[in-house]
């Protein structure tokens, strides 16, 4: 009698401890996680951590990281995230804050050790080189999050993500180290290949939107003006007529669309003065260092080619 | 020089549109437009979902659309403008879940949902004209409450209101398409269609040359002249129809239909 109940003593324990360890969180063989909002973040956090984290991207390329709209699988995700890496500057803020608070992980929320933004390590951009005055008025330095289009803020947001990591999963601390060097190595060896390239192949270039400033200033490429200065608000006829002189004055050439912009009002332009208009990629498919690095060959390649 | 695209193409859907909202307008079916432009827009997606031509998806997905309308009698008991309203979100909802599969699909489908005024080029001008022009020839002329009849109706105002949209955007097209005839619109009827093309055209060239002074956007500021003006017409128009004479006409009318209709009642009865 008392061997049965003694039994069923050791039979009850065991059954506790397993359920406790399906429970409870497992000890620290697990991985670290880091969720990115956009690809270039993804492809940032994959060279820092490579295969001590694991990344998972929020949106994908070719998806406007603007007007996202996301599923409840990508709440999902961020349940168990360690960290949110995002980019900061209001660029995910009409869907990150929610998606967030669906997910229910304290870990992640602003201002948390879990949470990493562009915002945490660089400030804005300035006004960039070659506006008129009448452009300077309508640039608002805090509203252009697209920073990891230039390479060197790339480095400075890693080194901050390196740091994060560290804190984290402070066993990887010296792989973490190890990998940014390489990171910043391969951006350094590249960059003036690319300068070079830019500074033969265009001259001055008009954009749809203030995308890609943080580009322009890295090549070193001037900017001639924007077809859409506010986001969203239909430019006024006017207006064209004078960026149609603007592209006489500065023999620009070129202008870059995102892949998300009105293509129609940016060929008519283009038509108009007898100019080329191209589709810029703002991300590009892979994985760490590789992929992010990848992403400035491919843009400086095809603004090359259509350069000519 | 792109002002005057711009007032040429704003012209042009002034000519063509009011006329065509008067039907729309006295069918009670104003959400077709929205429905057939999104239908269309999703149709587009389909085709780079399944790697066929954009165009043509959207063509096909548009006829059947238009032959689904077409199905619906003119004297329905059904509110036409519930049944385009549902067109209208379903197509939208297809869209957007195709949309959610497909990489670059948003800006895509964004691009032909709102085409705009300021992207057309004397090109695009000959082919909004020559698609109203097949579509005016189709829609305008009366048909009888058949299948057939309805077909050619729809169909006609299909191949003006898709490319419209595709073209200039939503905006201006529904303004287009409703405003001029809901101002001239009188005691429950279409007022005379000179009317409401008159003051469509005066809306054109007012409001693109105040929006090229005043550096404001184009078709906003157009929809908004055509706006102040139907709304000037449309209270002129009916304190003007108070008058002593003018209730007589559709009381007439009133009353002849009502005489009428018995006998057409037992015209039928009798015949079967």
């Amino acid at each position: 009698m008392l061997k049965k109940a003694f039994e069923l003593h050791i039979a009850f324990t065991a059954l506790l401890l397993l359920l406790a360890s399906l429970l409870l969180p497992g000890p620290a063989t697990a991985k670290t996680i880091v969720v990115a909002t956009v690809p270039a973040l993804a492809q940032i956090a994959q060279a820092i951590g490579d295969i001590d984290i694991e990344v998972k991207a929020l949106t994908r390329v070719g998806q406007d990281p603007n007007v996202f709209a996301p599923r409840p699988g990508h709440a999902r995700l961020l349940t168990h995230a360690d960290l949110l890496f995002t980019v900061g500057f209001g660029l995910e803020s009409s869907w990150l804050p929610s998606l967030i608070e669906l997910s229910g992980n304290d870990k992640i929320i602003p201002g948390s050790a879990g949470y990493l933004s562009g915002g945490d390590a660089i400030e804005a951009i300035g006004v960039p080189r070659g506006m008129s005055s009448q452009q300077m008025s309508e640039w608002s330095p805090d509203k252009n999050p697209h920073w990891w289009l230039d390479p060197e803020l790339g480095i400075k947001v890693a080194k901050a993500l390196t740091v994060r990591l560290s804190e984290i999963d402070a066993v990887n601390t010296a792989r973490y180290q190890q990998r940014l060097r390489l990171f910043e190595q391969a951006i350094y060896e590249a960059l003036p290949r690319w300068r070079d390239y830019m500074r033969i192949n265009t001259g001055a270039v008009i954009t749809y939107h203030n995308t890609y400033v943080y580009f322009m200033q890295a090549m070193h490429i001037e900017l001639a003006g924007f077809i859409e200065p506010r986001s969203g608000i239909e430019p006024s006829t006017r207006y064209m007529d004078h960026l149609l002189e603007v592209i006489r004055e500065k023999h620009v050439q070129l202008i870059w669309v995102e892949p998300y912009n009105n293509r129609a009002i940016a060929k008519r332009l283009a038509d108009a003065a007898g100019i080329k208009m191209m589709v810029l990629p703002d991300a590009v498919e892979g994985y760490g260092t590789a992929g992010y690095v990848g992403m400035f060959d491919k843009m400086i390649e095809r603004i090359a080619r259509w350069s000519q | 020089m792109i002002l005057l695209t711009v007032l040429v193409a704003t012209l042009v859907i002034a000519v063509c549109l009011p006329v065509l909202g008067q039907r729309v307008l006295e069918r009670r079916i104003v959400f077709v437009d929205l429905a057939l432009a999104q239908v269309a827009a999703t149709g587009y997606a389909l085709g780079m979902a399944i790697d066929v031509p954009g165009v043509f998806a959207a063509a096909a997905t548009t006829a059947i659309a238009v032959i689904f309308m077409a199905m619906m009698d003119e004297e329905t008991p059904l509110p036409k403008e519930a049944v385009m309203g549902c067109v209208y979100v379903f197509a939208a909802s297809v869209g957007m879940v195709l949309l959610s599969l497909l990489p670059y699909g948003e800006g895509q489908l964004m691009g032909l949902l709102f085409g705009s005024v300021l992207g057309i080029d004397w090109q695009g001008i000959g082919e909004l004209a020559l698609f109203s022009g097949i579509g005016l020839a189709l829609a305008l002329p009366n048909h009888t409450n058949s299948f057939s009849g309805r077909l050619r109706f729809y169909t006609g105002l299909s191949l003006i209101i898709v490319p419209a949209i595709y073209a200039i955007g939503v905006l201006l097209v529904f303004a287009y398409l409703v405003m001029p005839a809901l101002s001239v619109w009188r005691r429950g009827h279409n007022g005379p269609a000179w009317e409401a093309l008159t003051l469509a055209a005066i809306a054109s060239i007012v409001g693109t040359f105040v929006a090229d002074m005043l550096d404001l956007p184009p078709s906003a500021t157009v929809v908004l002249t055509l706006a102040v003006i139907a709304v000037i017409t449309g209270t002129i128009i009916h304190y003007n129809n108070l008058g002593p004479e003018e209730p007589e006409a559709p009381d007439t009318e009133n009353k002849e239909k009502i005489e009428q209709e018995p006998e057409e009642i037992l015209g039928a009865a009798h015949k079967k």
